[in-house]
């Protein structure tokens, strides 16, 4: 298995895989492709990213299943679906709320976030 | 006055507990001939846990004192805290509930040198340390630097929640600030806000941790 990651997969999802300079091995082509089907799946509707966030738990989780852990659902409509109108202030509230009681899931969400960001980053200088 | 072998756990915390009985500093004697290696232990392997040489603390010193502590909180007030123990015919949940004591003493007392060293511009290896720590006690250090903010910050909850994610990410999670303002939600955030939130917050945990020199 590749050891590639979660941020940097939506990174590669973000940025179009089709970039010239961007050749995959097959497990990632693989990923990519699932990834794929999950965001269309997830920005069909607003209402579909929308049961990504209710379904975010009130109470801190168990170290053993943190809700976050391979949540791709979760980091597709976070990082590509949302922003900061109004409407979705109250998400943004939940979320804080339980990044600040569960530990397990700030762990994977500044990880995943900052995987993220720096291959996004990488892609941009590589494609300018 | 019976051994400290022959005396049940009982009779010790009878002994203990009352200051004006004539068996009282005897009583105390025989707990701590008991009891402190006990409590030494406990209080030594959370400080290894917590990893206290790497905030420049002399370890062998924070066992002392805390041990100190221990001991003062189990003596005042005619020992109020021992007499709160129920099951005195039990020697293994006393073990027990002097290690959650302890425990708790230790973190209680550790605490005040985590909110320093997380404001401690000084200390530029913070995460350095945080990394080298077990993850449940990365969770419980996480968990009670939260809560010391939370009960410290006045204002609208929501806000509160908020500027505690800002600070971790910033302070925590090493975000840098074109980092933080990648993210959808702070997209909009002011110019001078994350400055404000991050200073406002160091200086509640300054203010958690001035009893310290
Ligand atoms: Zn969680």
């Amino acid at each position: 298995m590749s050891g590639v990651r979660l941020g940097q997969l939506i990174a590669y999802l973000k940025q179009g895989r089709l970039l010239s300079q961007l050749r995959f091995n097959s497990d990632i082509e693989e990923m990519l492709e699932k990834l794929e089907e999950r965001y269309h799946a997830v920005s069909s509707s607003f209402r579909v990213s929308q049961k990504v966030l209710d379904s975010m738990p009130l109470v801190p989780c168990s170290p053993f299943n943190p809700y976050l852990d391979k949540n791709e659902d979760f980091f597709l409509a976070y990082l590509l679906l949302f922003n900061n109108e109004e409407r979705m202030q109250e998400y943004h509230y939940l979320i804080f709320q339980h990044l600040n009681h569960c530990y397990w899931c700030f762990e994977i969400f500044y990880n995943t976030l900052k995987d993220y960001y720096n291959t996004n980053h990488l892609l941009s200088i590589s494609n300018n | 006055m019976k051994d400290s072998k022959d005396i049940t756990l009982e009779v010790l915390l009878e002994y203990c507990s009352n200051r004006k009985s004539p068996n009282w500093e005897k009583g105390w004697r025989l707990f701590l001939q008991k009891y402190k290696m006990y409590i030494y232990k406990v209080v030594s392997k959370r400080c290894t846990a917590w990893n206290v040489s790497r905030l420049n603390l002399q370890f062998s010193d924070v066992v002392n004192d805390i041990v100190t502590e221990i001991f003062i909180l189990f003596v005042e007030n005619d020992a109020k805290i021992l007499q709160s123990f129920r099951a005195r015919d039990n020697e293994r949940m006393f073990l027990a509930w002097l290690a959650t004591v302890s425990n708790r003493v230790t973190t209680r007392y550790l605490q005040r040198y985590f909110s320093k060293a997380i404001v401690d511009e000084e200390m530029e290896d913070f995460r350095d340390y945080l990394k080298g720590l077990e993850s449940n006690t990365r969770w419980e250090l996480y968990e009670t630097i939260v809560e010391k903010i939370r009960s410290a910050s006045g204002g609208r909850k929501r806000k509160v929640e908020r500027d505690i994610h800002l600070f971790m990410l910033y302070n925590w999670a090493d975000f840098s600030e074109p980092m933080i303002r990648s993210l959808p939600v702070f997209q909009d955030l002011g110019n001078r806000v994350l400055d404000n939130v991050i200073n406002r917050i160091r200086k509640i945990l300054r203010a958690s941790s001035s009893d310290l020199v």
